[in-house]
């Protein structure tokens, strides 16, 4: 039986992808300012050691015809990443930062997924490190070196969309200490990121034709065996439709024109937690 | 035999003092595995290693909807970690810390259970299944 779609969930395949590109609908508010920075990973980057790729993990794929039941389970139990989705979407707000935004809040869902009470990660925290505080354009891998290296600075501490160089303190580098991914897998087809996402690991993924940066949050059934993800946007909270929690940034894309052009599954954060 | 017959009326006496001195029955020695305040469940897993769980294993790690593991943790006010087993969680609390070491000290392989309430407590493999594994926990629960 295919999925429950959230309610007012647009699924994106190649019969209205464009409406995301030309933005004629004005479906972005802001309009293609918001759409120019991903770039494409360079063509060396397997060789750079960001992460180890889905072959070397040791993982198998995930049979196709284990998806649909795998998936109805995970709904039926509320054991996706949308389900720990408990706040806001992040906005970009015109930087061009969506190759940080799309891994950091991956990171906050994850985090969320393994026990932690929420933090707002923020994405400027990791993108200044990466571009020596540029407002310009990347992809995810750049991002998550910082993740890997120095972690992201909590919102509270560093406001989400700043460029400005005082918040790269010691105090700030401390904090990001508690909030780095410690270990992810580098995925190539579209089966690897399934998987992945079957096993309850979210994706920070690039689409090249978009120029753009989200994660995966879902595996979804779209119609009898014809599947796709779920992603989450970072174009604020009132961008595509709201999970269960109440919190929006969510669309379905169809495998094919949704097959991400690279990315990787998020598997550990820092254990890091205060009382609450 | 006969040398442990007194034994065993000075462990009885004992006992019994130790139940009744005071206002009311002292409380049991402490064996819980860790030190916590509350109603504490950590899972240590290979996270490389997820997709050689059972799909009823996976429940128990992701699911949160009414009936799961997590679910009753939370109504029971507890608090619940699903990490991976190959790093100590040095920066989380000290029960997760303290989870994760005593795991590791047992010798236990993942995927762990490792569970205590200010009293008692289990540092085990990951049960089967949801309804196995609220077996183990609902003893420790209010």
């Amino acid at each position: 039986m295919p999925s429950q779609l959230y309610r007012g969930e647009v699924v994106w395949d190649d019969s209205n992808y464009k409406s995301l590109i030309g933005d004629g609908n004005q479906v972005i508010a802001g309009g293609e300012g918001r759409l120019l920075s991903a770039i494409p990973r360079p063509i060396d980057a397997v060789t750079t050691g960001y992460a180890i790729s889905f072959a070397q993990s040791g993982i198998k794929k995930i049979p196709r015809h284990e998806w649909s039941a795998r998936i109805k389970e995970l709904e039926e139990k509320k054991a996706r990443c949308s389900d720990y989705c408990d706040f806001k979407a992040y906005d970009q707000n015109g930087l061009p930062y969506c190759w940080c935004f799309g891994p950091t809040q991956a990171a906050a869902n994850f985090r969320r997924k393994q026990g932690h009470p929420f933090k707002q990660l923020s994405a400027a925290s990791v993108g200044c490190i990466a571009s020596g505080f540029r407002s310009r354009g990347g992809w995810e891998g750049e991002a998550l070196e910082v993740l890997r290296s120095r972690g992201a600075t909590t919102v509270d501490k560093w406001p989400e969309n700043s460029l400005n160089r005082q918040y790269d303190n010691d105090a700030n580098r401390q904090d990001a200490e508690n909030y780095k991914c410690t270990k992810w897998v580098d995925l190539g087809d579209f089966d690897e990121f399934f998987t992945m996402l079957l096993l309850g690991f979210p994706c920070p993924v690039a689409y090249n034709w978009w120029r753009h940066v989200v994660y995966l949050a879902d595996p979804v059934e779209i119609e009898a065996n014809s599947f796709g993800p779920r992603l989450r946007n970072s174009w604020s909270d009132g961008w595509g439709a709201k999970n269960e929690l109440g919190f929006g940034g969510f669309a379905v894309g169809r495998e094919g024109r949704y097959t991400p052009s690279s990315g990787f599954a998020l598997m550990q954060m820092t254990a890091y937690s205060v009382s609450i | 035999m006969k040398r442990s017959f007194p034994f065993f009326w000075l462990l009885l006496v004992g006992g019994g003092l130790f139940l009744l001195v005071g206002k009311g029955p002292i409380p049991f020695p402490i064996t819980a595995p860790f030190k916590t305040d509350k109603l504490s469940v950590a899972i240590f897993e290979d996270v490389l290693r997820r997709e050689q769980l059972t799909k009823e294993q996976l429940t128990i790690l992701d699911a949160s909807a009414p009936g799961s593991v997590r679910d009753w943790v939370k109504s029971q006010s507890g608090e619940m970690r699903v990490l991976d087993n190959s790093e100590k969680p040095t920066r989380d609390l000290q029960w997760v810390q303290d989870a994760w070491q005593v795991a590791k000290d047992k010798n236990v392989q993942p995927p762990i259970l490792a569970a205590a309430n200010p009293t008692r407590g289990v540092v085990q493999p990951l049960p089967k299944d949801t309804v196995e594994t609220l077996k183990v926990l609902k003893p420790l629960g209010k």
